[in-house]
């Protein structure tokens, strides 16, 4: 029978102690950095919608822009409320039918543009949804004022406005 | 039966000294997102300045010509920038002339130059916008 040899201190293991101080601290690590990760993406996400929100009201701002300055004069109506408005533009003076438009569909809440409502190559400008599609037109200045407020997908708003001349 | 040192594991301090180095990186990038956030919010106040300049250029197609508002020399008075609601700051214009080399004369095209200046979060910052116009 041979001798019974002690166990040395680095074959001893860890004790329940041990274990349990480790498994604690390691869930401490964990949970800060899950909760830091998730409010990072959390950001991120909000940034990048926004950022999103952000070049699509200039590219609306943008396309308005140069369609009013080809066309000669405008007409707003209120469709289906103040809020919202629908922007005729024509051509040349003189015109009784619109060459273009620019609306709010009250079914997607989304800004419409085309030269026919609701018609072929008639459609979504931006996938951001309208709050607001303002527009000012006056006998006195050839021009247009559009304000509109578009809603990203994670709540922020964001506000553009412009002012366009009738160049044609 | 001496043991392999390779086969001790981590020690605590080990553990402790990587765990530490874990979180300074999370912390550094967790930093970044929100500075990228604050660009955003930054330049989503210079998106709505660079549309009031443009406004403003827009509007001074209506001016005639030989309005004193559109003189050689002529600074205008700073009108509000709005944004939401809020004053951020002033949206103003100045015309200089401009020597176009091809054209006869020296003082032969009108330079207008729309600023928009504001502050925001306590970063002053400020947008502008040329356009050359024959007198």
């Amino acid at each position: 029978m041979g001798a019974v040899i002690p166990a040395r201190r680095s074959e001893a293991g860890l004790t329940l102690t041990e274990v349990t101080v480790v498994m604690i601290i390691g869930t401490m690590i964990m949970a800060g950095l899950v909760g830091f990760y998730l409010a990072s993406q959390g950001l991120w996400l909000d940034a990048s919608t926004q950022a999103i929100t952000q070049r699509e009201a200039s590219l609306v701002a943008s396309a308005i822009r140069d369609r009013v300055r080809s066309s000669s004069y405008a007409q707003a109506f209120s469709v289906p409320d103040s809020l919202h408005q629908q922007l005729a533009l024509f051509s040349k003076l003189g015109d009784t039918v619109p060459s273009y438009y620019f609306w709010w569909d009250p079914s997607d809440s989304l800004i419409h543009a085309g030269p026919t409502i609701g018609g072929a190559n008639s459609g979504p400008m931006v996938s951001s949804l309208a709050e607001r599609f303002q527009v000012t037109t006056s006998n006195l200045k050839p021009a247009v004022r559009v304000d509109l407020r578009l809603r990203s997908a994670t709540g922020s708003t964001v506000e553009v406005g412009t002012l366009a001349v009738f160049m044609n | 039966m001496a043991l392999n040192l390779n086969e001790r594991g981590f020690s605590l301090m080990e553990a402790l000294t990587g765990a530490t180095i874990s979180v300074i990186a999370v912390l550094g990038l967790a930093h970044s997102f929100g500075v990228g956030r604050g660009l955003v919010n930054r330049y989503e106040v210079a998106r709505a300045a660079l549309g009031e300049a443009q406004s403003q250029l827009e509007a001074l197609q209506l001016v005639p010509r030989s309005d004193a508002t559109l003189a050689f020399g002529y600074n205008s008075p700073p009108t509000p920038f709005r944004y939401e609601g809020t004053d951020l700051g002033t949206s103003s214009w100045r015309v200089l002339p401009y020597d176009e080399p091809s054209l006869p004369g020296t003082r032969n095209l009108k330079l207008v130059v729309v600023t928009v200046r504001w502050t925001s979060s306590a970063q002053s910052d400020s947008v502008s916008l040329e356009r050359l116009w024959v007198p």
